[in-house]
């Protein structure tokens, strides 16, 4: 996929100015289509709450990495209710060509908000969302959740992706996600990065069950433990003990204090006995891989692994795009991680 | 130390039968471990197409830990020789770059087993290869045993590996047939061989593979009708004028001389992909999207064909042969001096025919099927094509068309479908030049698969040979299917052989051409015409 190219800049004060300056790109990008390419148009507004410059910086590189994929307009709002109030834009269109000579465009709006205007999210983004397409919020950074989730944004957004784990109280920010309102559809599905990296770890610990013969050991689960780094305890780990307890409806134990090579989720082991055999699984890092060791009645099984690399953030937000409505395995798991933590 | 119960534990728990551990994960399940054997390993299905498949889905990370490819031959091979062979073709045919990594762990199970057919003991080294493997790969005597070998020789490998015992599957586990085109060579031969492979292998047990039905635009099909509000209440006679299938390709018999005198182009294409595309576009819509469901619906749609007379065989259909001509602007030879290729050859390499719908929705709306070689570009599409309006309300009535030219009607809407190349769709509808007249041109409203989803699309095989591991028949062709689609294309063929073509007339299209002039007549004389993909 080649590097979008980046077609026109503009620099607006206000809002009026910066929906005049959209209009403005779009024609650019109509006439690209002049050329006799084929134009796509965006498939969502991705609003994005920066912590700060950098992570907007950061959100920038993700959204060009995303934009050839998932066309969107990009409104990456660093709000700061401290700053001189108004809105400053910065605005460009970048174009990029893939697959054959197909062109993707796709308009990137970088606002600081400041003063009053930093507190209303939602009213700064309202007037530049693409009509009738779906707008999803993206917390990148550790932006304040109180700021960034207030109830005129939820009101606008139909994803939220962040996190978790970002934030140095993970367990604060899984409290505040379990009480995002349900609405008709059963609330605004939440995408947490946090969930995302755990794949791995759920992947192979379902496949210790998939043979038939290893069920029925999960009708006589003994104990489960989940070592992590800390205290505070991380939030992968608090999903990963909030998912066993929930799936597996066993009692969970959570124990920080594990040495890891960084902070974060460590080991997860469970014990599990079916009539006379007794099976025990530990899933944990070694260099580059993620292992899962599996013995019965004290002999080891083959130990399937898979590379542990944390993905990276544009491939995460990617896919976080794609998802469609809420994973319900995610908002049960959230649910018992906040019952561990009581 | 943090510790709570949840409160769903229970001293009675009730049967596990799911994973519970599975949900939400990327595949609902990752298939059972198993070993794969392709008989036939030496082939090109399985170099071009088999392997590089399998090692993109070892790459995605959707192979069962412990799955194992067996590579099964006459030509004595070690497992390190088949290895590097079969790397050098996944890197040559592939989709998905070859690292070092992944290949290290994706050849770790793969093997080859020489097999002598005819000797006594021939599948001997097989079956001890494969209890290796279940021993040190976990595979638990699972097997899909893929039949990539001559037509002639699929009963014969079925009947073999029934009188092995390998045809039954171990308890909890599976043993599943997969058997190539061409699946008989009428509607008897389809018969017998169906009679054939059910004496070892139940029909849950044996996939037909018919590769179209793996590529994403045909399952777009489904999507485009099914998904969308729009289009299925102008889905029927009263709406469509006609339906245009047409596999084109521009290559010609390349190596396949001989065997494609035994087939030609209505055993090679219509029967089995173009009466798949055709069930697709016209079955009602089924009630969820489960295998027999749908099969259930494609079987109605084709047994609704009215069946051709053989006597009436010419009348609906138009065979074709092509002679040297250009391609690309390179000059080819005919079939009949192709490799392989008898010099007096009859054998026809375009067939156009007719077939009508007899049922409520698709009555009086023909279905026009083509496929042939050597034509003017490769294509694979299908055109709907709308009734005109009734009226014309604008004074005069001139339009101008695409290429320039003017006539006095209104152009018909037309719903194309792509399949190959450029998979997308695209809408043609009527609009105003602008300017102090009422002219009228159409223009295309194009939707391009690629461009919509930049995420490269997996391979038919790919999605397949998953989907058979994982017992999921829906994308394979039942009996009945393969069945209801030889009684239309037999009763062709045996009308062709009473009146074969006359020599005078065959060859009777150049290549790079769309194929013979009595095909546009064919059209002409029900006052349509084809369209030029």
């Amino acid at each position: 996929m080649a590097t979008p190219a980046l077609l026109r800049t503009a620099h607006a004060s206000g809002l009026a100015a910066v929906e005049r300056e959209l209009q403005a790109l779009n024609q650019a990008r109509l006439r690209q289509g002049d050329e006799g390419r084929g134009i796509r148009l965006s498939v969502l507004t991705l609003v994005v709450a920066c912590t700060d410059a950098r992570a907007a910086d950061m959100a920038a590189e993700v959204v060009a990495e995303i934009s050839a994929e998932h066309p969107a307009r990009a409104l990456l709002v660093v709000a700061d209710p401290a700053a001189p109030s108004g809105i400053e834009a910065d605005l460009s269109l970048q174009c990029s060509v893939a697959q054959g000579s197909d062109q993707v465009c796709a308009e990137t709006v970088r606002l600081t908000a400041g003063g009053e205007a930093a507190l209303h999210l939602g009213s700064v983004v309202a007037p530049l969302l693409v009509p009738d397409v779906p707008v999803q919020l993206w917390l990148c950074g550790a932006p304040d959740l109180t700021q960034a989730l207030a109830p005129e944004t939820l009101a606008i957004c139909e994803r939220i992706i962040l996190d978790s784990a970002a934030y140095p109280d993970p367990g604060r920010v899984l409290r505040r996600l379990a009480r995002i309102p349900a609405g008709p559809d059963g609330g605004i599905p939440v995408s947490d990065l946090a969930w995302a990296r755990l794949a791995p770890w759920r992947e192979l610990l379902a496949r210790a069950f998939d043979a038939a013969s290893r069920r029925p050991f999960l009708r006589g689960v003994e104990s489960v433990t989940v070592r992590t780094t800390g205290p505070p305890v991380s939030s992968d780990a608090l999903l990963l003990a909030g998912w066993l307890a929930d799936r597996l409806g066993a009692a969970v134990e959570v124990d920080p204090g594990a040495a890891g090579p960084a902070p974060g989720l460590v080991a997860a082991i469970l014990e599990a006995r079916a009539g006379e055999s007794r099976l025990r699984a530990e899933v944990g890092r070694e260099p580059g891989e993620l292992v899962i060791r599996i013995a019965i009645d004290g002999v080891a099984e083959r130990s399937p692994k898979v590379a542990d690399e944390p993905p990276r953030l544009a491939e995460l937000v990617g896919a976080a795009l794609q998802e469609q409505g809420q994973d319900a395995v995610y908002a049960a798991a959230l649910r018992a991680a906040l019952a561990l933590t009581q | 130390m943090i510790e709570a119960a949840t409160t769903t534990g229970s001293a009675t728990a009730p049967e596990v039968v799911e994973n519970p551990l599975r949900a939400g994960l990327r595949l609902e399940r990752t298939p059972a471990p198993c070993a794969l054997v392709i008989f036939g390993a030496s082939g090109d299905l399985t170099k071009r197409k088999l392997v590089p498949a399998l090692y993109a889905l070892h790459s995605a990370g959707l192979l069962p830990p412990g799955f194992t490819v067996v590579g099964a031959g006459r030509t004595p091979m070690s497992d390190d020789d088949f290895r590097t062979s079969m790397r050098d073709c996944t890197e040559s045919y592939g989709r998905v770059r070859v690292t070092d990594s992944l290949w290290a762990t994706f050849q770790e199970g793969i093997r080859y087993a020489s097999v002598e057919f005819d000797a006594g003991d021939g599948f001997s080294q097989l079956r001890q290869l494969l209890s290796e493997v279940d021993a040190g790969r976990d595979t638990a005597g699972n097997r899909v045993y893929y039949l990539s070998v001559p037509p002639s020789a699929i009963g014969p490998y079925a009947r073999r590996l029934g009188a092995e015992g390998m045809a039954r599957a171990p308890e909890g586990g599976f043993a599943r047939l997969i058997v190539e085109k061409p699946f008989g060579r009428n509607l008897e031969s389809a018969r017998a061989l169906d009679a054939e492979l059910h004496e070892w292998f139940a029909e849950d047990q044996i996939y037909r593979i018919d590769h179209y039905l793996g590529k994403e635009t045909v399952q777009n099909m489904l999507v485009f009708r099914f998904g969308n509000g729009i289009f299925e209440p102008l889905w029927n006679r009263q709406y469509i004028d006609h339906v245009q299938f047409t596999v084109a390709e521009s290559i010609g018999v390349e190596r396949r001389g001989s065997f494609y005198e035994e087939s030609g182009a209505l055993r090679d294409i219509v029967q089995n992909h173009l009466m798949q595309l055709l069930a697709i576009t016209g079955m009602e819509a089924p009630a969820n999207f489960a295998a027999e469901t749908i099969r259930d619906e494609k079987v109605k749609l084709l047994r609704a064909i009215r069946p051709i007379h053989p006597n009436d065989a010419l009348k609906h259909t138009v065979r074709g042969q092509y002679a040297a001509g250009y391609v690309d602007g390179v000059r080819v030879p005919g079939y009949r001096e192709e490799p392989g290729v008898d010099a007096e050859s009859l054998r026809e390499t375009y067939v156009a025919l007719k077939l009508d719908i007899d049922n409520w929705r698709w009555a009086g709306t023909p279905f026009y099927l083509r496929a042939g070689k050597r034509l003017g570009r490769r294509a694979t599409e299908i055109a709907v094509q709308f009734r005109r309006v009734p009226h014309s309300p604008f004074a005069g009535g001139h339009v101008a068309l695409p290429a320039g030219q003017v006539t006095t009607g209104i152009d018909p809407n037309l719903l194309v479908i792509r399949i190959q190349p450029d998979e997308g769709i695209t809408l043609r509808f009527s609009a105003k030049v602008p300017g102090q007249t009422m002219r009228i041109r159409s223009v295309n409203m194009d939707f391009l698969y690629g461009s919509a989803f930049l995420t490269e699309s997996p391979e038919a095989y790919e999605r397949l040979l998953l989907d058979c591991m994982l017992g999921d028949p829906t994308l394979f062709a039942r009996e009945d299917e393969v069945d209801e689609a030889w009684r239309v294309c037999t009763s062709i063929l045996d009308g062709w052989r009473a009146h074969p073509p006359d020599r005078a007339d065959c060859p009777n299209y150049e290549a790079g051409t769309w194929g013979p002039k009595e095909a546009d007549e064919f059209m002409a004389h029900d006052g349509r015409a084809w369209r030029r993909p």
